[in-house]
């Protein structure tokens, strides 16, 4: 099996070539139970920080394939945080941008809400899984997931209707005898 | 990438796009679905099954894997001292997925002091996994009874009509809680709900965030959590619950994650959300759900008396990943179906209508890699196509971007364009369709102790509705806060016990709960 070579805590490892990051840190035992939740990269539990080809990126260890040379800086972890500066402050460092495991346009997403450009916002952070990787990197403090949260929550309430149910004929149905429920199942018409 | 037999195969399925797309084939009757069942279910293999000896469902049929759990052996023994009683709440909550965080909610909105206990952070879930939507009816040319009907007949009639009637009659109320809260659903232009069919609808019913429904709703969830300040205990499992003299459910047993630790916390009442058994991996499918699936709240309700219901029933997702391995078992939304990718097999042939029920879709799946051997094999685990460049053919360039965002973005870090290329898939283990017996009050069968969500049952029968389950946990999980509340207002603290554990005899060695899934 062709393997490459990763560097974890200072020590470098042979791992499988076609092994996620976090395949990897199971294999060479390095794993905790509580980095891990959906194995899908949308939970977010598992970012961490890594070193490949001269540059520091972020990633998700279930989605990203280990790769020769790698370096992991901050094996998988999880973390949440809770406050977040002004985005006014905002010097446009760009470091949350090059950590985001999910390529978002964190620096946009910061600016549009500092802007109070709350739509743009909630449509350029759709895709953040708030693993906090950006505020962690952020020199001022500002928690760029929590700004989107913000931003996605008073886009999603300027559309509120509320909505009633008319359930009359649900009532009836509920206790209407079985074959009778079965023969409305079976002729119901489909909307195309 | 891919074997000659892959490449081959691909070939023939590029080259009959075209026709497939013209014809697809036609909805099943009734009969021919329980027959396909019956010879191709995961559910009817009687190999895979074993009876209970012993508790309430003494002589039920369940999973062999979830029979050892639920006779196995408790983490505590009945004559152990009690750890340190550390918390007195009214409303103890067991679990941080979506009907955690709406139980949590609801219950402190009703005045209770309320104790949210998750085994890794709030929102760690297989809620946050949902991709595909919710259904709720919000168009004028749906109703309640429709959604009923559509939802009695997917489960094969045998859901609990009250229960169900509850589900989808609490529907449009529930839509419009999230969008107060502020969830994102898909809008047009004019910001009216896009709404799309799911498997086994008649009515275009769904409600989705992209691709990522369960994510923007738990998100929303969580951060109203966050914003009320309720209390949460991350990364901590509970290993057993604890009962008054006369049997009520009076609190729980709780271990840290990482440090082994034990405490008690004593509680009025307590709501078991504990979710989905998926990583049982029951007849050795690989599953869609999250590390912490692993069935406790079913095990832990046993033992203290409470009724389960069609225990035996789970559901296999149609549609999970083959290739790239790392993803294997992961879901393919229900939604790519829904947008008219159509399931083809080796040849090239489509043999499925796209919108089946999933327990039909699945074991027509396994019907054409078994019986029919018109499916492929990707390094030992079988296959079929599923063919998403379809999806642009039929509403144009650019959908797949907008409306399957997250599903393009995953398979692209491992090379494949799934707007170009179709992917592979077989049946995954997805979601338990039966569970602990309710009331519509969230009630189980033992006092003190409510439940909802996913580790329920009797809500959607024998086959769950694509999109019933984030309706499900909204609709129960708050239901379950609000009762819970209301009886721990009227309601003094007991002295909690292991007394259950007296009256106790484990079948087997297996410690129960499984608390986590070893990888």
């Amino acid at each position: 099996m062709p393997t490459v070579s990763i560097t974890v805590n200072g020590q470098t490892y042979a791992v499988p070539s076609e092994q996620t990051v976090m395949q990897a840190m199971e294999t060479i035992g390095l794993h905790t139970p509580h980095s891990h939740s959906c194995r899908s990269g949308v939970c977010g539990a598992c970012s961490f920080r890594y070193r490949l080809n001269g540059k520091t990126r972020g990633g998700l260890a279930c989605q990203t394939p280990v790769a020769d040379g790698m370096e992991i800086l901050k094996p998988p972890s999880a973390k949440a945080s809770v406050s977040s500066t002004d985005p006014i402050a905002c010097h446009s460092c760009g470091q949350c941008e090059r950590i985001c495991p999910q390529q978002l346009p964190v620096q946009w997403i910061v600016a549009a809400a500092r802007d109070g450009a709350l739509r743009r916002c909630a449509e350029l952070s759709f895709l953040c899984v708030m693993c906090g990787l950006c505020a962690e990197r952020c020199p001022v403090g500002i928690n760029p997931a929590l700004e989107a949260m913000r931003a996605r929550r008073t886009v999603g309430k300027s559309h509120h209707t509320s909505l009633l149910a008319d359930n009359a004929e649900l009532q009836t149905l509920v206790s209407a005898p079985l074959a009778a429920v079965k023969a409305a199942y079976e002729n119901r018409d489909f909307e195309g | 990438m891919y074997s000659e037999q892959l490449r081959r195969s691909l070939a023939l399925v590029e080259a009959s796009r075209g026709k497939n797309l013209e014809q697809q084939p036609p909805r099943l009757t009734e009969t021919e679905r329980q027959e396909l069942l019956q010879q191709f279910h995961p559910d009817y293999r009687p190999d895979a099954f074993v009876t209970l000896t012993h508790g309430e469902n003494a002589g039920d049929r369940v999973p062999t894997e979830l029979a050892a759990l639920l006779q196995g052996t408790p983490r505590l023994s009945a004559t152990a001292a009690l750890p340190p009683i550390t918390e007195r709440v009214d409303v103890l909550i067991l679990g941080g997925g979506g009907a955690g965080a709406a139980a949590a909610l609801e219950a402190q909105a009703y005045g209770a002091t309320v104790l949210l206990v998750t085994k890794l952070r709030l929102g760690d879930s297989n809620t946050v996994m949902a991709e595909g939507g919710m259904q709720a009816v919000s168009q004028p040319t749906d109703s309640t009874a429709r959604h009923y009907l559509d939802s009695f007949g997917g489960g094969h009639f045998a859901a609990d009509p009250v229960l169900l009637g509850k589900l989808v009659g609490e529907g449009p109320e529930t839509l419009s809680w999230l969008t107060s809260l502020g969830v994102n659903f898909d809008r047009d232009k004019s910001g009216r709900l896009l709404t799309t069919h799911g498997g086994g609808t008649s009515r275009k019913r769904l409600h989705a965030a992209k691709d990522r429904t369960g994510a923007e709703l738990m998100r929303v969830l969580r951060d109203e959590v966050w914003h009320r300040r309720i209390p949460v205990l991350p990364y901590t499992a509970a290993v057993e619950l604890l009962t008054d003299r006369t049997g009520a459910v009076a609190g729980a047993v709780l271990q840290n994650m990482k440090t082994g630790e034990r405490q008690a916390v004593c509680a009025k009442t307590v709501v078991l959300a504990t979710g989905g058994a998926g990583q049982l991996r029951c007849q050795g499918f690989p599953t869609t759900n999250h590390g912490g699936a692993t069935a406790d709240g079913l095990a832990l309700a046993y033992r203290v008396g409470a009724k389960l219901t069609d225990a035996e029933s789970l559901q296999y997702h149609p549609t999970g990943i083959v290739f790239p391995t790392p993803l294997l078992g992961h879901l393919v939304t229900e939604k790519a179906r829904a947008l008219g990718a159509q399931l083809i097999d080796a040849d090239g042939n489509a043999f499925v209508h796209p919108l089946e029920p999933r327990d039909v879709t699945a074991a027509a799946v396994i019907r054409q890699c078994t019986a029919r051997q018109n499916g492929l094999s990707v390094e030992g685990h079988p296959a079929v196509w599923l063919d998403t460049p379809m999806i642009e053919r039929l509403h144009g360039i650019g959908t797949i971007r907008s409306r399957l965002p997250a599903m393009q973005q995953q398979f692209a870090r491992f090379g494949i364009d799934i707007r170009t290329q179709p992917i592979l898939v077989y049946p995954t283990l997805h979601y338990q369709n039966g569970g602990i017996r309710i009331n519509d009050r969230a009630e189980t069968t033992v006092s003190g102790l409510f439940a909802a969500g996913e580790v329920t049952g009797g809500i959607h029968g024998k086959n769950r509705l694509m999109g019933n389950a984030l309706l499900d946990i909204l609709v129960y999980g708050r239901t379950a806060g609000r009762s819970a509340a209301a009886v721990a207002a009227d309601k003094d603290f007991a002295e909690p016990t292991l007394g259950h554990l007296a009256d106790y005899t484990p079948q087997n060695s297996t410690p129960s709960p499984m608390i986590f899934a070893e990888n």
